[in-house]
């Protein structure tokens, strides 16, 4: 009888510090990402920012849920056209963040009006990838300190939306696509009111262009170096002119590379085809190169995803396996930051020229030499010295 | 000085300097005028947007045969279809259809995937281009061949670009090309070889003042 | 509606794992594999991930 006792006391101590253990492991591993999920990030109203809607407001389907997002208006002076900035459509590539941050903090709209919407999927943004040891956040230096932003994921978290269906049956044009696509907000539109999450997320964005009449809508990306739809604007027939004018000038007046891609008809779900095809604004997807999400890269540091700079890449280079010019200099943030606020900037200018009806003009907002030369950072605000109500949290 | 202003200036600085790179006026030649590309790649979308932003009424064609182009303004009254594409903004009441071109655009530059959409391979797609230029030369049409696609549409010799290149710019009589498309010199020496006028711009945006000055 | 029936299968699993797991009484590296298979089904439970 004493033996047996004996025995249960070690079996049982035998399975409760292995189950500590698990424990232990969960709460180590699982709060930093539970602490990531729940981090907030303050935006400053600009000097142009004249309201802040919800997404759900288009797409009631958003209401409480981490699909739902803010929606920047910045009204202009005098009445003009209206134009659309997404960033976080891919919450792995700030670039497009930080570009619509950068606009809302600091542009003043002289004509026509501004909708930002800087964490398009919020849900991505609130997710990680841990099997490629994806940091969880990332500081930009300004001349303040630093202002730390969430790195998300390219598709939106699992929490929010689940489980992936085998295939995706993309809505309305029954295109059989890649499963974990129904969680991506480059794959869902034009989306549906009463579908899965991400669709309601786009399907708020197309409701948005069609009720308040938008121009132009600009979705901000960044892509892999050896991808080749890298360094572009990926517009449809109904943009080419307005992008590839736009290309050519910033080629010509700010000396950097930014060709025009055209957005296939047969590949549906895309925002630089869905948008144009099922609402009235004129779609603009811009990328810029991001060496973090090329695979053959060294360790995935916040360190390399600011400088873009990696050994391997640049051996790549030097046998030309990449799409993009890669040097010493990597691809640092400063660059694909400025590269977008540059081309948007233009894309509006094309744009009011040809629509002398409805011009946008915008000022304040730095072109790319402008924040090449001063860094990102200079063009963020301090949201500590901000008035009283005038930070957002995202 | 506002922004603006800057940045107008600087715009006027930069095409100021397209015309120093040039050296030489461009040749006066007039509408109506046909734009084709060499090659199917989308470097003829830019060079529509071009004389478009110019102000240049034009017609165009991706894939013109000799007939079409003797046919003159209107391509002959042929509609796009399947891998062929027809646009036309040249002014009917001051070009009717069937009024010959004066002068023919080709703008060079390779792409399998676009030969493929026409239904071509490099050889048709050089022997095609080899019976345009035919006609041209016996039509007295002239033409001008740009080259705005920087190293991206160059290659090693022999490769598409190149042979794309052989088959076009022999025969121009005006070459236009981009500093970045002719940084080993290459059109530079085949300009000199068969005395064409050969203009050398910054970038591509400066072909909108050189069709300007040659189509205007 | 699937995703909540997708919870009740993990917390079904869940319990299920457990269970086996303090029922065990064969090698210890077979205890601890339970608790393996355990772990991402407990952080999706929590929605900690």
């Amino acid at each position: 009888m004493e033996v047996s006792e004996a025995r249960m006391k070690k079996t049982v101590l035998a399975k409760a510090v292995p189950a500590a253990a698990l424990l232990g492991l969960v709460l180590w591993g699982g709060l930093p990402l539970l602490r990531h999920r729940h981090f907030d990030i303050p935006v400053v109203k600009g000097p142009g920012v004249t309201a802040v809607l919800r997404l759900s407001e288009f797409s009631p389907g958003l209401k409480g849920t981490s699909g739902d997002t803010n929606v920047y208006v910045l009204q202009g002076r005098d009445p003009g056209g209206k134009a659309l900035i997404m960033g976080d459509t891919h919450a792995n590539e700030p670039e497009g963040m930080l570009a619509a941050v950068i606009f809302i903090e600091n542009a003043i709209v002289e004509k026509g009006t501004l909708y930002v919407i800087p964490f398009f999927n919020n849900s991505a943004s609130r997710n990680t990838r841990p099997g490629d040891g994806y940091p969880l956040y990332f500081d930009v230096a300004t001349d303040w300190g630093r202002r730390r932003f969430r790195f998300g994921n390219r598709d939106a978290s699992p929490l929010d939306q689940w489980p992936d269906p085998d295939v995706y049956i993309h809505y309305p044009d029954r295109q059989l696509l890649s499963y974990i696509d129904v969680r991506n907000t480059n794959r869902t539109w034009p989306g549906r009111v009463d579908g899965p999450l991400m669709e309601r997320v786009t399907f708020g964005a197309m409701e948005l262009m069609r009720r308040e009449k938008i121009d132009v809508a600009v979705d901000i990306h960044g892509a892999e170096t050896m991808f080749p739809v890298t360094n572009c604007i990926v517009a449809p027939d109904s943009s080419v002119k307005i992008a590839t004018l736009a290309s050519l000038t910033v080629k010509a007046m700010e000396g950097f590379e930014n060709h025009v891609e055209m957005s296939p008809s047969g590949f549906r779900g895309l925002s630089h085809r869905e948008i144009g095809d099922h609402g009235p604004s004129l779609p603009f997807l811009l990328e810029a190169p991001i060496p973090f999400l090329d695979q053959p890269t060294g360790p995935k540091t916040t360190r390399f995803l600011l400088d873009g700079k990696d050994p391997f890449l640049l051996s790549l280079s030097k046998k030309k396996k990449l799409f993009v010019p890669y040097g010493e200099d990597g691809w640092p943030l400063e660059k694909r930051v400025g590269q977008h606020t540059s081309v948007t900037l233009e894309i509006f200018r094309q744009f009011s020229k040809k629509t002398a009806a409805r011009p946008i003009a915008v000022r304040g907002v730095p072109r790319y030499a402008e924040v090449v030369k001063s860094g990102v950072g200079r063009f963020l605000a301090d949201p500590a010295k901000a008035a009283p109500g005038g930070v957002v949290m995202n | 000085m506002n922004k603006k202003t800057l940045f107008g200036l600087a715009a006027a600085a930069v095409l100021a300097a397209t015309f120093l790179v040039a050296g030489q006026a461009p040749p006066k030649v007039g509408l109506p005028v046909l734009t084709t590309s060499a090659g199917q790649s989308t470097d003829v979308t830019t060079l529509n947007i071009v004389l478009d932003e110019a102000g240049i009424t034009y017609d165009y064609c991706d894939v013109p045969t000799p007939e079409m182009v003797a046919d003159g303004v209107g391509l002959g009254g042929r509609e796009s279809g399947p891998g062929f594409h027809v646009e036309s903004t040249t002014d009917p009441s001051k070009y009717p259809a069937g009024t010959p071109y004066k002068a023919v655009v080709f703008a060079i530059g390779a792409s399998l995937k676009g030969m493929g959409a026409s239904g071509l391979t490099l050889d048709s797609e050089e022997a095609r281009i080899k019976k345009v230029l035919d006609l041209c030369k016996q039509k007295k049409i002239f033409v001008m061949a740009v080259h705005i696609g920087g190293e991206s549409k160059r290659g090693p010799a022999g490769s598409d670009n190149e042979r794309m290149i052989d088959a076009v710019a022999p025969y121009a009589d005006y070459l236009v090309v981009t500093k970045d498309s002719n940084k080993d010199g290459r059109f530079t020496k085949l300009a000199q070889a068969k005395k064409i006028p050969l203009a050398e711009i910054e970038y591509a945006l400066g072909l909108v003042e050189i069709v300007k000055q040659v189509f205007q | 509606m699937i995703m909540i029936a997708y919870y009740v299968i993990t917390a079904f699993l869940l319990v299920l794992l457990a269970w086996n797991f303090v029922r065990e009484k064969g090698p210890r590296a077979e205890a601890v594999l339970y608790l393996l298979v355990m772990l991402p089904l407990l952080l999706r439970l929590l929605r900690w991930k």
